[in-house]
C-alpha cells in the first residue's frame, strides 16, 4: 500500500511503500473505532494524542441504554398521540351535538316557561372542544 | 485497493523529513489507539447529553398527552352521560309541550314564537 503525504500548501510530497502487517494493524484500528485507515496514519503523524479516562466502555453502555429507553417512548408516544387526536375529535363532534341539545332543551324550557338550565360547566366544555 | 493520500499542516510536514515514517507509524499506533478511544469517549458523552435531554423532553411531553388523554376520556365520558341525559329531558319536555298545546293552554305569542324558532 502506497502512502502519499502532502503538506496543506505548498509544494512537495513523501511516498512510502507500507508492508502488509502495517496496513493491516491501521485497518483494524480505524474498523474498530470507525473511523477511515488516514485518519489512523494522520494522528500517528501528527503526533498530538490524547488520552482516554477508561470510560469507554461505560459510556456504550450508558448510550445504549439511553438510546433503548428513547425508542420505548417514542414507541409509546406515536400511538397515544393518534389516539387521544381521535378522542379530542370525537369530544368535538360530542360538542357540536350537546350546543345542539342544550339549545333545543332552553328553547322547550322558555316554551313551558321553566327555569334555564345554565350547565356553566358543560358550556366551558362544549367551548373548549369547539375550539380545538 | 487505491493508495492513501493524507495532507498535514505544512510544519508537520516539514518536520517529517528525513525521518523513519513506516517506524514512526508503527511506534505510534498504540498511541493512535488511545486518541481514538479519547475521541470516542468524547463522541458518546455528547451524544449521551443530547440523548439525555431528548428523553427528558419526550418524559414531559408523554406525561402531557397522557394527562391530555386522561382528561379526554373523562370529559367524553361526562358529555355522553349529558348528551343522554338532555336527549331524555328533551322528549320529556316535547311531549309535555305537545300535551299543552292539544289542550288549549298554550297562548298565541307561545305558539309564534315557536313557529319562528321551528322556521330558523
Amino acid at each position: 500500500m502506497k502512502l502519499t503525504i502532502k503538506p496543506d500548501r505548498g509544494f512537495g510530497k513523501v511516498e512510502i511503500e507500507l508492508d502488509e502487517a502495517l496496513w493491516v494493524e491501521i485497518e483494524k484500528l480505524a474498523e474498530r473505532y470507525g473511523v477511515p485507515p488516514e485518519r489512523v496514519a494522520e494522528i500517528a503523524l501528527i503526533g498530538e494524542f490524547g488520552e482516554s479516562k477508561g470510560e469507554l466502555e461505560e459510556l456504550e453502555r450508558k448510550a445504549e441504554e439511553l438510546e433503548k429507553r428513547v425508542w420505548k417512548l417514542e414507541k409509546e408516544y406515536a400511538p397515544l398521540r393518534y389516539k387521544a387526536y381521535g378522542l379530542s375529535e370525537d369530544n368535538k363532534i360530542l360538542a357540536i351535538e350537546l350546543s345542539g341539545l342544550i339549545a333545543e332543551n332552553n328553547q322547550l324550557r322558555r316554551f313551558l316557561r321553566l327555569p334555564l338550565n345554565r350547565n356553566i360547566e358543560l358550556r366551558k366544555l362544549i367551548s373548549y372542544y369547539l375550539q380545538g | 485497493m487505491s493508495d492513501v493520500v493524507i495532507v498535514l499542516p505544512r510544519e508537520k510536514f516539514k518536520s517529517l523529513r528525513g525521518k523513519d515514517i513506516k517506524a514512526l507509524i508503527a511506534e505510534n499506533l498504540p498511541k493512535v489507539e488511545e486518541t481514538l478511544r479519547a475521541e470516542r469517549e468524547e463522541f458518546l458523552r455528547e451524544k449521551i447529553g443530547k440523548l439525555e435531554e431528548k428523553l427528558h423532553e419526550m418524559e414531559n411531553q408523554l406525561d402531557e398527552l397522557r394527562e391530555f388523554y386522561e382528561n379526554a376520556l373523562r370529559d367524553k365520558e361526562l358529555m355522553m352521560a349529558e348528551r343522554d341525559k338532555l336527549r331524555k329531558e328533551n322528549e320529556e319536555l316535547r311531549k309535555r309541550l305537545d300535551e299543552k298545546r292539544s289542550s288549549g293552554i298554550v297562548d298565541d305569542s307561545f305558539t309564534e314564537r315557536e313557529q319562528k324558532v321551528h322556521k330558523s
